[in-house]
């Protein structure tokens, strides 16, 4: 009989550029980041230090594009959406073809999704150091790109979709699943998470402020960790190790629980980066509770992909691609084992704020992600030029290197982060006065570990330049070359879109999602009738599965066969962790939620100086959150407590931040006088010896950008600050006018000569209205 | 030698067992397991060098 064959032909072009984007793009990012790391140590690299490079001939005490607060951002989102967001593309696919046995569905979406990804890397290069910032960690971009980040996402959720719908292979394989559940969460995480009303064309004000803001923020951020930085990289390991290793996955039932316990549980535990915090009780305990369950199919992953390497350990010796995956895992394993021990809130009470948070997160991306990366692209290479890997000692070496600088980061992060939270709970005197109440103390007894960080970050930069030679070598030695395959005409089987509708788990699992939304989304009889559908469905179904005798497997099997229903219930079991925790804090008055303390709205001039505040990114080293620890009350507190909810409710964005290189200024307010914040801002070192902060001398020369604030209070208040609404643009100016005379008049008192109209004395107005607040019975 | 007994009693169990549950599982005609798609990643490959632009 003759079988008639059709070829297929993948599309790995898309592949190589991806490839390709994500090592350049890495290597700034890591650049970025060991660049920052020296700023921390030596406070010259804030701009400083370019008079001395040039000798002399750039004349400058500090460069605004150059400061830390302007470029942690920059690292932060080049690593994760530029590095890991085009290694992600090049893993998902070049897998995504094979796994459907069909070439991309749109080789226009395929180039939309390449190009665009890269324009949005470019604009976000451009604008971070520039400051233009929406305030929020990884959401800084401003809205414009928010929207170019939303539609190339949507271009690439259409070409993955779309290459499903077309795929020549009836089931779908697990690491398919970890990519419908990284497009459909992230998707609804980031519009979500970037809802905002525009002042200007490079400006806008998050609709949430204060605590909603803040748990948003963390239900996002958490989970561009879990979505961003792990499901896709599961996919990506229940692909590549298996092919790397050459032998199925340890256990594909034990795949089943991890995915779906991780979509689950993961989207829970975003409170707890918000614990010891004024964020509602039952929150930070179900933030606690969750991490501490993510442990386990966190593991049930690790373990799935470090025993798929069963049988072939002794590759170790010879194969880097075995040795990066393992070590990957081996860190996917440890990160999710320590992420859970800082959920614990005693624990967190020491490390919150601190560099053990960075460490972990480090161990992550660097460990996790950086090496899958690497053991993928040393894979990829010589498949995608058709040769062989130029040299792998080269890549052995990197190995090494990277190793060796991951330890030396994490380690060092775990005694600074340590040895500071320590320092700064410490108590004499029966616990009645702080040991070491100045800030800069703690700095002085961490300097070792936050030099031995940049030598490790510099170690792991260094390997990854030896993979950029090594696959830039391997790629010039040989020919770009795409799969092929071939398959039977009568294999392939087209799913029947209509008939597989009609088949049992899919109709019992539409229905009683539908159900179930029907309970939370309505009151009255739909709120009712919502319950007691969902019990008569799942007892239906129940009774449907048990009296036909079918089998768990079939039922899934059909599942798979299935990816609509299978989406729809991937998006149900990865929101109802969100809907549980944000709907009701989000739909609360914000009137019933401020702990009897309701904030002074900010003057014109105290607004324009939060934003300078924000744009500057001093957010990235200054918490404005006392948290209800007796520690941070006795050294922050000022007789007032910790910091109640109602002191940041119209604090769009919330600043409580997530790290305190420097000291928490949620009660700056009052503390010190104007010229102090005058002289500090100018050479912080003159004020406070030891001090790392940058010099911000350009806040002396520029003007504050009084025109944008008509624009700037009229989306404030339509956010729910009370600014009268006949608030005129000369009123305004009067006021500023008004309240920076007072700021100048108080600076000449102690002679010092300040312009009214700079941007300084708009950031001296808000410091100084930092924890001001009015008692509410 | 007691013990003896005792394994190739359970020895014989075990086998009987299998052979029961095989046998099961030949009637019921089903050879597909959820298990079998692990080895979809494993598919074979050739490649062709890529058209130059």
């Amino acid at each position: 009989m003759k079988t008639d064959k059709v070829t297929i032909v993948y599309d790995d072009d898309s592949v190589r550029k991806f490839m390709i984007a994500s090592i350049f793009w890495g290597l700034i990012s890591m650049v970025a980041g060991v660049f920052i790391a020296t700023q921390l140590n030596f406070w010259q690299m804030n701009g400083k230090f370019l008079e001395w490079i040039t000798f002399g001939l750039f004349k400058s005490e500090g460069v605004e594009f150059l400061t830390f607060g302007r470029l942690r951002p920059l690292h932060t989102n080049a690593a994760i959406f530029a590095f890991v967001g085009n290694m992600m593309f090049a893993g998902v696919y070049y897998s995504t073809q094979r796994l459907c046995r069909v070439r991309m569905a749109s080789d226009l979406l395929s180039k939309i999704n390449f190009w665009g990804w890269q324009f949005i890397i470019v604009c976000a290069a451009v604008t971070l150091p520039a400051g233009f910032t929406r305030g929020k960690e990884y959401a800084e971009l401003i809205w414009p790109i928010n929207i170019l980040v939303a539609v190339i996402w949507l271009v690439f959720a259409a070409n993955f979709f779309w290459t499903l719908g077309k795929r020549n292979e009836r089931s779908l394989y697990v690491g398919l699943w970890f990519y419908i559940a990284t497009i459909v969460t992230i998707t609804m995480l980031y519009v979500v998470n970037h809802l905002s009303i525009p002042t200007s064309f490079t400006h806008s004000y998050p609709i949430f402020g204060g605590v909603q803001d803040a748990l948003i923020q963390w239900w996002y951020g958490h989970n561009a960790v879990a979505f961003f930085l792990t499901t896709p990289m599961l996919g990506i390991m229940y692909y590549f190790v298996p092919k790397a290793a050459n032998r199925p996955v340890y256990s594909y039932r034990l795949s089943i629980i991890h995915f779906w316990s991780l979509v689950f549980i993961y989207i829970w535990a975003g409170p707890h980066h918000l614990l010891n915090t004024s964020l509602p009780e039952w929150l930070q305990s179900l933030g606690m509770l969750f991490s501490l369950m993510l442990w386990a199919p966190s593991w049930a992953g690790m373990l799935n992909g470090l025993l798929t390497l069963r049988g072939a350990w002794d590759k170790l010796l010879t194969d880097p691609v075995i040795k990066f995956f393992a070590a990957a895992v081996t860190f996917y394993g440890m990160a999710t084992f320590e992420g859970p021990l800082l959920s614990i809130k005693s624990v967190n009470a020491l490390s919150h704020y601190t560099d053990w948070t960075i460490g972990h997160v480090h161990s992550g991306t660097l460990g996790w992600n950086g090496f899958l990366a690497a053991g993928m692209f040393y894979w990829l290479a010589p498949r995608l030029w058709k040769t062989k890997l130029y040299s792998v000692t080269l890549a052995n070496v990197h190995f090494w290197l990277g190793m060796v600088g991951i330890l030396l980061y994490v380690a060092s992060m775990w005694v600074s982060g340590i040895t500071q939270g320590l320092m700064l709970s410490e108590t004499i005197e029966g616990g009645t006065v702080l040991k070491y109440p100045s800030f800069v103390e703690t700095i002085d007894a961490i300097r070792i570990p936050m030099l031995t960080r940049m030598i490790g970050g510099s170690f792991y930069l260094i390997g990854f330049i030896l993979m950029a030679y090594n696959i830039w070598k391997t790629a010039r030695g040989g020919t770009p070359a795409n799969g092929t395959v071939e398959i039977a005409a009568q294999d392939i089987e087209k799913p029947n879109w209509t008939k597989s509708f009609c088949s049992a788990p899919i109709i019992y699992s539409l229905l009683i999602i539908f159900s179930v939304c029907l309970t939370i989304f309505s009151n009255g009889a739909l709120f009712i009738s919502g319950i007691f559908l969902t019990i008569f469905f799942v007892i239906v179904a129940i009774g449907h599965f048990e009296f036909s005798s079918a089998s768990w497997e079939e039922w899934y099997e059909k599942l798979l066969d299935h990816g609509f229903a299978f989406s729809v219930l991937t998006i149900f079991a990865a929101a109802i962790g969100g809907a549980i925790q944000i709907i009701p804090t989000v739909t609360m008055q914000r009137a019933d939620n401020i702990e009897g303390r309701l904030q002074v709205p900010y003057t014109p001039l105290e607004l324009a100086g939060r934003d300078i505040y924000v744009s500057e990114g001093c957010y990235n080293c200054h918490s404005q959150m006392i948290r209800t620890l007796v520690p941070d009350v006795m050294r922050y507190g000022q007789d007032d407590g910790y910091s109640h909810l109602g002191e940041s409710v119209y604090d769009f964005p919330y600043q409580w931040g997530s790290k305190r290189t420097g000291p928490d200024l949620a009660r700056e307010g009052g503390l010190r006088s104007d010229e102090w914040h005058f002289l500090h801002m100018l050479n912080p070192r003159q004020i406070s010896e030891g001090s790392t902060m940058p010099n911000y001398p350009w806040l002396f020369k520029k003007e504050i950008k009084v025109h944008q604030l008509p624009n700037k209070m009229n989306a404030m208040r339509m956010l729910g600050v009370p600014y009268p609404i006949d608030l005129s643009e000369e009123d305004i100016q009067a006021q500023i006018d008004e309240q920076s005379a007072e700021i100048v008049a108080r600076l000449a008192k102690a002679n010092i000569f300040a312009e009214p109209d700079k941007e300084i004395i708009a950031l001296i107005a808000y410091l100084q209205k930092l924890g001001t607040f009015e008692v509410r019975e | 030698m007691k013990v003896l007994l005792l394994t190739v009693f359970l020895s014989l169990l075990l086998a009987v067992l299998f052979l029961m549950f095989f046998i099961l599982q030949y009637r019921k005609g089903s050879f597909k397991g959820t298990e079998q798609n692990a080895l979809r990643p494993l598919d074979e490959e050739t490649s062709e060098v890529a058209p130059r632009k």
